[in-house]
């Protein structure tokens, strides 16, 4: 079960504590979510450290900025939580974008294969020029080169969590019904 | 003075990964940056600053092997590592070329606010023209289109930061790294702690001067804003291990890795010169990222005795630190040579780039932070607990 949280605009609550005790009543994912002057994903990196179990699932949204930024950004707290982040997709006003947007930061986090940092200290090789390569990305949105400057991250496809009716629903690995309890998923072994 | 951490990989020596030390998961790792920053903070440090890169190194169009090693997404890094200090400044650097302003000031908004005042945000307009092609862009904007850009990027933050709710330093400190004309006059605009690059205490002072010139010409007072050249310490407790340090250092930039090097500065292939002849000068400047004004020559050779440096000589001091300064000697003579630059108006501080990662940190912890404070010119404790209370910033009425 999943607890959904927001950042009330005048004063911030104490999210360690929060999330600690989200962890301990047995929640398995936070939902942070995005409120004006508030990130969640760097509310998500700030808590982290002090939880062990839960998942995070940060608020990134797709409807402005570059995949580029979303893919490092959710690759690297990926990489540091040793693959305890979701990637929730808030409301979307251009479907076609956010669709684009969402398979150009599924093929970023690909462009490193899982086994590219060879770290061959004789032979000078940190990683293997065969497992990294561009994605020359040419959309009607993007136009994104690759490969990304992160190995991919641990869970290979960060999840995607998004609510029923969202265009991006039959993308998405975890769907949260209408009555705010339905939750779908899909098969998270397949992903990586 | 001001003290700063500027860590990159596993040291800002190129070959620093082939060290005894680095192990494969250190840099996608949390404890390896807790560790860093503990570090940090046991020595009073004003802050720790992390860089971005926005493309992966590649060579004729095809990955790097010996350079790409892992850089992560910089505000994640400081906010993850919040958690583990108390008073450290958490410095990340973000480019207002390719990200969105009003994204990017609720990134610093939110982890200023929650660290309780300690984070700083290094304005850059980034320098490399590879990244245009991950951001939906078909060329690197020009300089003064950069930093036109970056002007209204940062009055558009501060209009935010004005409206949000503030953090206990009212906004993130606002730093500075470009030394070109344009983001000299970006500087004295807006910057409150500036990374620079000076090779010789009379270059220091110059730019100091300079500077505090623009800065009182824009109608600011200098005394608020902070010149914290970067320098790289080999410290050992004889001046002939320090030497040593050195040499072993060097034979870490095995000779693909120095090629690799030199392609991603000049964009020429080097397959082919002699380590024991002059620099080619006359083919780099008509190297493609020399020709694309992306690589400025005069600041990345530094002439010896006024001759141009062999090849071998020129990747030796390259491949420790870029176009940064080195430093070589004991722990007193480190001390020496900070104080002399500190007191004779070069700097107001550092930043430190380890050549190799921890190591050579430990030792500027261990051996030379006592010795500044014995004399009196650095910090035991910290005097409050956000950032400009660190620096000694003036504190803010409003964001």
């Amino acid at each position: 079960m999943s607890v959904r949280a927001c950042a009330p605009s005048s004063n911030d609550i104490d999210w360690a504590a929060f999330a600690t005790a989200a962890e301990r009543t047995g929640f398995d994912t936070l939902v942070i979510a995005v409120s004006p002057g508030f990130d969640p994903l760097t509310a998500a990196a700030l808590i982290m450290p002090r939880t062990h179990r839960i998942r995070l699932a940060p608020e990134v949204g797709v409807d402005r900025g570059e995949p580029f930024t979303v893919a490092r950004g959710l690759a690297a707290l990926d990489h540091l939580s040793k693959g305890r982040l979701t990637w929730c997709v808030g409301a979307i006003t251009d479907a076609a974008r956010a669709r684009e947007f969402v398979e150009v930061t599924r093929r970023l986090w690909q462009s490193w294969q899982a086994d590219a940092i060879s770290f061959d200290k004789a032979d000078a090789v940190f990683s293997d020029p065969a497992k990294v390569a561009r994605i020359n990305h040419q959309g009607t949105a993007f136009q994104v080169r690759g490969p990304l400057n992160t190995p991919r991250p641990p869970q290979g496809r960060i999840p995607l969590m998004v609510d029923a009716g969202s265009p991006l629903a039959d993308l998405a690995d975890i769907v949260i019904g209408r009555d705010g309890a339905t939750v779908e998923r899909r098969a998270l072994g397949d992903l990586r | 003075m001001s003290l700063g951490l500027f860590p990159l990989g596993h040291g800002h020596n190129v070959g620093s990964w082939r060290a005894a030390a680095a192990r494969k998961d250190d840099l996608l790792g949390l404890d390896y940056y807790v560790n860093l920053a503990r570090l940090c903070e046991r020595g009073t440090f004003d802050m720790i600053f992390f860089a971005e890169i926005l493309y992966s190194y590649e060579q004729n169009g095809r990955h790097c092997g010996q350079l790409a090693y892992p850089t992560l997404d910089p505000v994640v890094l400081i906010s993850a590592i919040a958690h583990a200090t108390e008073n450290l400044g958490l410095v990340a650097t973000y480019s207002t070329t390719y990200t969105d302003a009003d994204a990017t000031a609720a990134k610093f908004a939110t982890i200023d606010r929650l660290t309780g005042g300690r984070a700083g945000w290094n304005i850059v307009t980034t320098g490399a023209d590879q990244s245009a092609h991950n951001f939906s862009q078909r060329e690197h904007p020009e300089r003064e289109a950069r930093y036109t850009r970056a002007q209204d990027y940062v009055d558009r933050a501060r209009a935010l930061w004005r409206e949000w709710p503030s953090s206990a330093q009212k906004r993130p400190v606002l730093v500075q790294a470009g030394m070109s004309p344009y983001g000299r006059a970006f500087a004295a605009t807006v910057a409150e702690v500036m990374f620079t690059v000076s090779r010789t205490i009379e270059d220091g002072r110059k730019f100091r001067v300079d500077i505090r010139a623009l800065i009182a010409e824009k109608g600011r007072d200098p005394d608020q804003v902070k010149v914290l050249p970067g320098i790289a310490p080999i410290i050992a407790s004889t001046e002939a291990e320090a030497k040593r340090k050195e040499d072993e250092f060097f034979d870490l930039v095995h000779p693909r890795i120095q090629l690799a090097l030199l392609a991603d500065q000049f964009g020429m292939d080097f397959t082919g010169y002699a380590l024991d002849q002059p620099l080619p000068i006359d083919d780099i400047m008509k190297a493609p990222h020399v020709v694309s004004g992306a690589r400025d020559p005069s600041r990345l050779i530094q002439k010896i005795d006024g001759q141009m440096p062999t090849l071998g000589a020129y990747l030796r001091q390259s491949s420790r630190v870029r176009s940064h300064q080195s430093f070589v000697g004991t722990p007193e003579q480190f001390a020496d040579h900070m104080q002399r630059w500190f007191e004779t108006g070069a700097c107001d501080g550092f930043n430190i780039l380890p050549p190799v990662i921890p190591g050579e940190f430990e030792t500027v912890i261990d051996h030379v932070v006592p010795i500044l404070r014995k004399r009196g010119l650095f910090r035991s404790a910290y005097p409050g607990k956000t950032l400009r209370d660190t620096l000694g910033l003036t504190p803010l009425a409003a964001a």
